[in-house]
């Protein structure tokens, strides 16, 4: 049934090529969807007597060929078969093999992940041989191509949404392209610690240096058509493709989304370097397809990302041979994620992001919007701001996925480019726009007084992304010195404020994340906690209105809740931005002698790590932190759809919630590695020991009801700051001395001081007996 | 008119594929269709033949047949119920209570397709849970990431038409 046959010419055999795959469709809950990327390798066609084998070359290792030791380049290191067949039969120097279990099959790379033992939720069955199926074959000068339906079935799996439809047959669409190795005047450009592309690692096994590193930027074959003028069309454009599934209405900001990179190529003599064409209904292609690079859009259930710009290169040069981008609807609409829990829902979940190119994006641009459309309610702005939201986000997505495909990671200290004051300026933002990249994942620019709006985000490109475009794209010199100091003088403005840069690696997404609070994610201008302040403050504001403001005659409380939902995780973000502030130092990866006086680690210092931690205490961790009251939160109710919430219950666990926002607070500064830090960075600089550290925090978290009464937030808070403390001098901790000897101090404190505090009710009463015994078992724990 | 007649073992006829370069699935939209009419298929399929002259033919939706030797049990699909949306609904008839099951259960129904990949037939299962205004032209990737698994697939024991179209039919006469 279908059954597909290839020839192999003689002129193939030891020759390379380079194998991509990508996912045509799939399911999110096994990991799978369509537009998936799959990385590039390079394989040998090899004939054994009778047989024909396919063979992974690893492309990793560099010996210079003028060093005898180049002889024992293969030596302990696997060029693994992948696939081997019998030769059905050979004529006129080609031969016929049956392709069927090249193509359907693991053969040429893993599809089904390796089963995590911790995974406890669905996982995919076997590979059914029977209910797979070759769904096309297209073939080209340049490429060969083969679709086929890879069928995951189980006798008796577990169940895992509506998407898979039938746990027991799943379809995993794999997109299979054999490439030959390109065959032009592409120079490879080497990759450098101070700019932000993605790479192709390589390590030179001849080299005698510290740092024996050959890697390749991934960028795009672009030449001039004419190299003596100035400004030239490149020979062969970057020809991006809108697909037909793009709505409408957007079809034009996207455009001219991709365009606006055209400048930067222009600054570096490329006119018309990227050219933008709309699929027609009748095109007779499909994504797929690696000759066409498109933007394409999707509406997945539990969509993985607002937008995802995957490209691919040839592993021996870094060259990108082609770029897709997926944009999900979830980017702006208004459906909450993960909504139906309430107390995680709009919290970030950081357990759930993956590898570097996955924009993450999904979940926050998701929250963010849904933030903004309820500020927007509640603050009464005008239709015209709603508007510009809604193209500026597109805009900021378009750009920055674009981005992607051209080669450039993450830039997330591009958000504190500006100061507090210039963000609010509308002139300094109209000619600088807010971050220096659009390879950020900026907080949403939402003012905290209407009049200071300037713009939400980004919609054009920054100096940072001109940098670094010409430092891909400037094309190269011929000789190996001279273009050596002709990229040198490039990265030498590596120093310059316009210029600063940090990528995934740096960035302070997660608890004990990062070190250098500038590079997170989230966070906007140069004080970030002003800025995270005024984003509570704004919350605080808002939520005391949503109950008059957002309920819509004739509607559910649903909407409701989600503006609580939205603003109190935005107050999430923002506390867990403040946060990072404690036990942070300053990263500076300029090279020696590149700039006067600049030091690799300086300390936060102590007077920005105390204010961190006074917001935190003020606005986290105070009695009353918590805007709302008893008329809001009798009104938080879901709409019931079917038996949805048969399983909990309907009302708003608000006690949960809470704790989840102080945790977002807490996480990072009782994080073992932070504390750690604490008291490491006090041998070069750091004045905030961990000892001061935590007794701020436990001035905080039970100074301020001592003598009155503990309210039911401050009495689930003093129990989870206790328990933390009872965890860090409990046996298995793996704290530093430091931090335990901190802990154990708290802890003997909060004994003596809850012996003498208050008990004007029977609540209280309860409460601080509890917190006397949990003290006990802590410090006593036999 | 083509009928297929599928069997749940395998019974090996030939089945000579006609296109080469695009292979139909049905799910995915943008894609051609192919028509594998075969010239050859117009003469009476000696398999048939036998399994005919064996069975007792129940006529109606799907014309189906049951060989009075075995009881085996065949299907025939008609060309015009291909890529055609059927619901397919099963209840319990019988069952013991210790494993769950009682006279009467109903288990739910589905949308079912019934699909031909060259010499097979596949009954797909078509998931209804999600809805694209067919004004967005979002809905043109309305598949995307969502399963619609195929849960049977047979091969085709035979094809015919014209005088076989109706070998149900004459063997009620």
């Amino acid at each position: 049934m279908g059954s597909v046959y290839m020839w192999i010419d003689d002129k193939q055999i030891d020759k390379e090529f380079i194998y991509f795959s990508q996912v045509t469709d799939g399911v999110l809950a096994s990991g799978f969807f369509r537009g998936a990327y799959r990385g590039s390798k390079v394989i040998k066609i090899e004939r054994y007597f009778d047989h024909i084998d396919f063979r992974q070359i690893n492309t990793s290792f560099y010996f210079d060929e003028n060093n005898a030791l180049a002889k024992a380049e293969t030596a302990n290191i696997n060029n693994p078969v992948l696939f081997s067949t019998k030769i059905i039969a050979s004529q006129d120097g080609k031969h016929l093999i049956k392709a069927d279990q090249l193509f359907i099959s693991e053969s040429l790379g893993q599809v089904k992940p390796t089963p995590n033992p911790r995974n406890q939720g669905f996982s995919l069955g076997g590979l059914s041989k029977s209910l797979s199926r070759v769904d096309m074959v297209k073939n080209y000068a340049e490429n060969t191509d083969v679709s086929v339906n890879l069928v995951y079935a189980a006798s008796y799996p577990k169940g895992s949404g509506l998407a898979v439809t039938d746990p027991r047959s799943v379809n995993v669409g794999i997109h299979h392209s054999i490439i030959a190795m390109p065959e032009n005047n592409y120079k490879p450009r080497r990759d450098d610690s101070r700019i932000g592309y993605f790479t192709t690692q390589r390590t030179d096994m001849t080299s005698l240096s510290h740092t024996p590193y050959r890697d390749m930027i991934h960028r795009w074959h672009l030449e001039k058509q004419d190299p003596e003028k100035e400004l030239s069309k490149p020979v062969e454009p970057i020809v991006w493709w809108i697909e037909n599934t793009t709505p409408v209405e957007f079809r034009e900001t996207i455009r001219q989304g991709v365009l606006r990179w055209n400048k930067a190529f222009e600054a570096v003599g490329f006119k018309d370097a990227m050219v933008v064409r709309v699929q027609p209904d009748t095109a007779t292609w499909d994504a797929g397809d690696i000759r066409y690079n498109v933007l394409r859009w999707t509406s997945s259930p539990q969509p993985p990302f607002g937008g995802y710009g995957p490209s691919f290169v040839n592993p021996r040069t870094g060259q990108i041979l082609g770029a897709d981008i997926m944009l999900e609807w979830a980017s702006i609409s208004n459906r909450l994620k993960r909504e139906e829990l309430f107390a995680s829902a709009a919290i970030a979940d950081y357990s759930e992001m993956s590898e570097a190119d996955l924009c993450f994006a999904g979940d926050m641009m998701n929250q963010q919007s849904v933030f903004a459309h309820t500020a927007f309610d509640a603050m009464e702005l005008s239709e015209v701001a709603r508007k510009d939201f809604v193209k500026q986000i597109l805009y900021r997505l378009t750009l920055h996925e674009v981005g992607h495909t051209l080669g450039l990671n993450h830039n997330m200290k591009a958000s504190s480019w500006l100061t507090y004051e210039e963000i609010k300026d509308p002139a300094v933002v109209r000619e600088k726009g807010l971050c220096n990249s659009v390879m950020e994942y900026p907080a949403i620019n939402f003012p905290l007084e209407k009049e200071n709006h300037t713009m939400f985000y980004d919609d054009n490109i920054g100096p940072y992304d001109y940098w670094v475009i010409e430092y891909g794209y400037s094309p190269g010199l011929e000789y190996t010195q001279e273009e050596e100091m002709r990229l040198n003088e490039i990265l030498a403005k590596s120093t310059e404020r316009k210029h600063m840069f940090g990528n995934d690696a740096d960035d302070m997404r997660s608890p004990g994340k990062g070190i250098d609070p500038r590079v997170n994610i989230y966070d906007l201008s140069s004080d970030p906690v002003a800025y995270a302040v005024d984003r509570i403050k704004l919350v605080n504001s808002v939520i005391p209105d949503i109950l008059n403001k957002i309920p819509k005659e004739g509607e559910s409380y649903h909407r409701l809740r989600n503006a609580y939902l939205s603003l109190t995780g935005e107050m999430a973000t923002s506390l867990s931005v403040i946060s990072k502030q404690v036990g942070g130092v300053y990263v500076n990866r300029s090279l020696v002698g590149q700039e006067e006086d600049a030091i690799p680690y300086t300390a936060v210092p102590y007077a920005k790590q105390k204010e961190a931690m006074d917001a935190i205490v003020k606005y986290a961790l105070s009695p009353n932190a918590f805007a709302g009251g008893e008329d809001l939160y009798r009104h938080l109710q879901p709409q019931r759809r079917g038996f949805n919430f048969f399983s909990s219950t309907e009302d708003p666990k608000i006690h949960d919630r809470w704790m989840g926002i102080q945790r977002s607070a807490l996480a990072h500064i009782m994080h073992p590695t932070v504390t750690k830090r604490l008291t490491d960075a006090g041998l070069y600089g750091n004045k905030y020991s961990v000892a001061e550290c935590f007794n701020d925090l436990s001035d905080g978290i039970f100074n301020a009801d001592r003598a009155t009464s503990v309210n039911s937030n401050r009495q689930n808070l003093q129990v989870y700051y206790v328990e933390s403390l009872a965890k860090i001098i409990d046996e298995k901790s793996k704290y530093d001395n430091a931090t335990k000897a901190a802990a154990y101090t708290q802890l003997k404190d909060i004994k003596r001081l809850n012996a003498s505090a208050a008990r004007p009710d029977e609540s209280t009463k309860a409460h601080r007996t509890y917190i006397d015994f949990l003290v006990q078992k802590a410090l006593d724990p036999k | 008119m083509i009928k297929k007649l599928c069997l749940l073992a395998i019974l090996g006829v030939g089945y000579t594929q006609t296109q080469a370069q695009f292979f139909p699935t049905r799910v995915k939209p943008n894609q051609e269709k192919t028509t594998t009419t075969n010239a050859k298929a117009a003469k009476k399929s000696p398999e048939v033949e036998k399994i005919v002259a064996k069975s007792t033919a129940h006529d109606g939706l799907f014309n189906m047949l049951q060989d009075t030797t075995n009881g085996s049990v065949y299907m025939w699909i008609d060309d015009k119920q291909i890529d055609k949306e059927f619901i397919y609904f099963s209840q319990v008839t019988d069952g013991v209570l210790a494993s769950g099951f009682f006279r009467g259960a109903y288990r739910g129904s589905k949308v079912i397709k019934i699909e031909r990949y060259f010499d097979h037939i596949d009954f797909r299962q078509i998931n209804t849970s999600f809805y694209f205004d067919e004004n967005n032209a979002l809905a043109k990737a309305e598949t995307a990431n969502i399963n619609n698994p195929v849960l049977f697939s047979t091969k085709i024991i035979a094809s015919q038409d014209g005088f076989g179209v109706h070998v149900d039919r004459r063997q009620t006469n």
